[in-house]
């Protein structure tokens, strides 16, 4: 009996801090409410109330924004649900302090749900979410740049250009300029090569070069970046709704801005990539060629000098 | 002594002025230059002639001395095959002509572009013992035809010397 108490009084001590600690961090950690107008709180429509710091990384360096009356304030300044059009799930909870940061972030789904959704409880994220934001479906395909070079020898420039559009337009192609001894044309990436054969038979080829540029990397790389930036600005206007502070509300705001330059600035090359994906350059050169390079051809050369001199060439000069 | 040289002398040196006289005042040959042409002074020589109409159709005639003698046939096959194999003009044509004088030549006629124009030539060939004439005319597809009775005409009118 004497052995059994103080073991008995140690379990009760032990049982005791461990329920008493359990209780205090789930008070401390977890809050629920209900929004306004009603509606009820599930598990999927459910906020967090502490603030976390948002970093947004940047390419000229990164800049950290942080609440800077930390976690009490916060939570006294949201007094008020989130706006019905926006929601922040998670998935599962995990303390901000345990683990990662990052880890934690990236298992968030931020999406805005529209009134319609909220009623009907209609699921279709197409039909309410940018296509970015729900992770836009690129194309498993690679993404390549070609770029040919065409250097032909011809007798007439004229001539040479007008066939070489002439083939060109047949193949689905345009000419993007065309100088004298020069032209640029774009064609579908499908036809480049079939457009390259062809560009072989308008004159003498005296150079020819191919250049592919992968830039499927590239392409993913910009998108997942887009869709990182779009799901952090979903995630400041979430905050932009429930701060009540003027000066977090500015911070925030000049945030969102630079945010939204470096979407469009990502949109951008992600058009320009498949722009220039589906057609290629076909950048075609002329030079004149030496009129004894016919004879060759011919394989015929005149044994008397007058004759070469005839023809409406001399004739025309004055 | 000196009268017989100078009794000598003078005859082979009237002679001779008498042939450089002639010599320089006649050409290889002769022609009347057609209406609505007028022929350029500037490339007027003993062995070219040039004359031009208002819409820039164009009739040189050219000489070549006749060393390596061939025949009229001879020639004209030569000068097709420059034309065509060469220059890469397409022959449209060929036929007999004579001159008033009689002299007989034949002439080819071809198409060709001059950059992207389309134009009409046509040679003319006349071979005789010293000489070889080449009589070309060029002008415009379009305005060729026009010009074809002054080219006949000219034609007709040439005379060999």
């Amino acid at each position: 009996m004497n052995r059994v108490l103080p073991t008995l009084i140690g379990l009760g001590v032990g049982l005791a801090l461990v329920a008493g600690g359990c209780a205090s961090a789930g008070k401390s950690y977890r809050r629920s409410y209900a929004p306004r107008g009603g509606h009820s709180t599930s598990e999927s429509v459910r906020a967090t109330i502490s603030l976390p710091t948002i970093s947004i990384a940047s390419t000229g360096g990164s800049s950290q924004y942080e609440p800077s009356r930390g976690r009490r304030g916060v939570q006294k300044s949201l007094p008020s649900p989130p706006s019905p059009s926006l929601s922040v799930r998670r998935r599962s909870y995990r303390s901000p302090r345990r683990g990662s940061s990052s880890d934690s972030r990236s298992r968030r789904v931020i999406r805005p749900i529209t009134k319609a959704r909220e009623v009907s409880g209609n699921r279709n994220p197409a039909a309410t979410t940018p296509a970015v934001a729900q992770g836009a479906r690129v194309p498993m395909a690679r993404l390549v740049l070609y770029q040919g070079t065409m250097v032909l020898r011809v007798f007439k420039l004229e001539d040479a250009a007008d066939l070489a559009q002439k083939l060109a337009l047949e193949t689905g192609a345009y000419i993007q300029s065309r100088h004298t001894t020069q032209m640029v044309i774009r064609v579908p990436v499908n036809r480049f090569h079939e457009l390259m054969a062809r560009l072989s038979a308008v004159g003498e080829v005296a150079g020819k070069s191919i250049a592919a540029k992968d830039v499927t990397r590239q392409y993913f790389d910009v998108t997942h970046r887009l869709k990182a930036d779009h799901a952090v600005l979903m995630r400041l206007k979430s905050l932009l709704l429930r701060v009540r502070n003027v000066q977090e509300s500015l911070l925030i705001e000049r945030e969102m801005g630079r945010l939204l330059t470096r979407i469009e600035q990502y949109k951008g090359l992600l058009r320009y990539l498949q722009h220039h994906a589906s057609l290629s350059t076909i950048n075609l050169y002329f030079r004149v060629k030496p009129r004894y390079s016919r004879r060759i051809r011919t394989g015929w050369r005149s044994p008397f000098g007058w004759v070469k001199g005839l023809g409406i060439w001399r004739m025309m000069r004055f | 002594m000196y009268r017989t040289r100078l009794t000598f002398g003078l005859p082979g040196l009237i002679g001779l002025l008498v042939l450089m006289a002639t010599l320089a005042g006649c050409n290889t040959f002769a022609v009347k230059t057609p209406q609505g042409f007028v022929s350029l002074q500037r490339y007027r020589s003993k062995i070219y002639y040039k004359a031009v109409s208002p819409d820039n159709a164009v009739i040189t005639i050219s000489a070549f001395e006749h060393q390596d003698k061939g025949s009229l046939d001879y020639w004209t096959a030569i000068l097709k095959r420059e034309m065509v194999l060469q220059k890469g003009y397409k022959l449209t044509g060929a036929e007999a002509v004579r001159t008033h004088g009689g002299l007989e030549g034949r002439q080819l006629t071809f198409s060709t572009k001059n950059g992207t124009t389309p134009y009409a030539y046509e040679s003319t060939l006349f071979v005789t013992g010293r000489y070889i004439y080449v009589i070309e005319a060029a002008a415009k597809a379009k305005r060729f035809k026009a010009h074809r009775g002054s080219i006949d005409a000219l034609v007709a009118s040439f005379r060999p010397r």
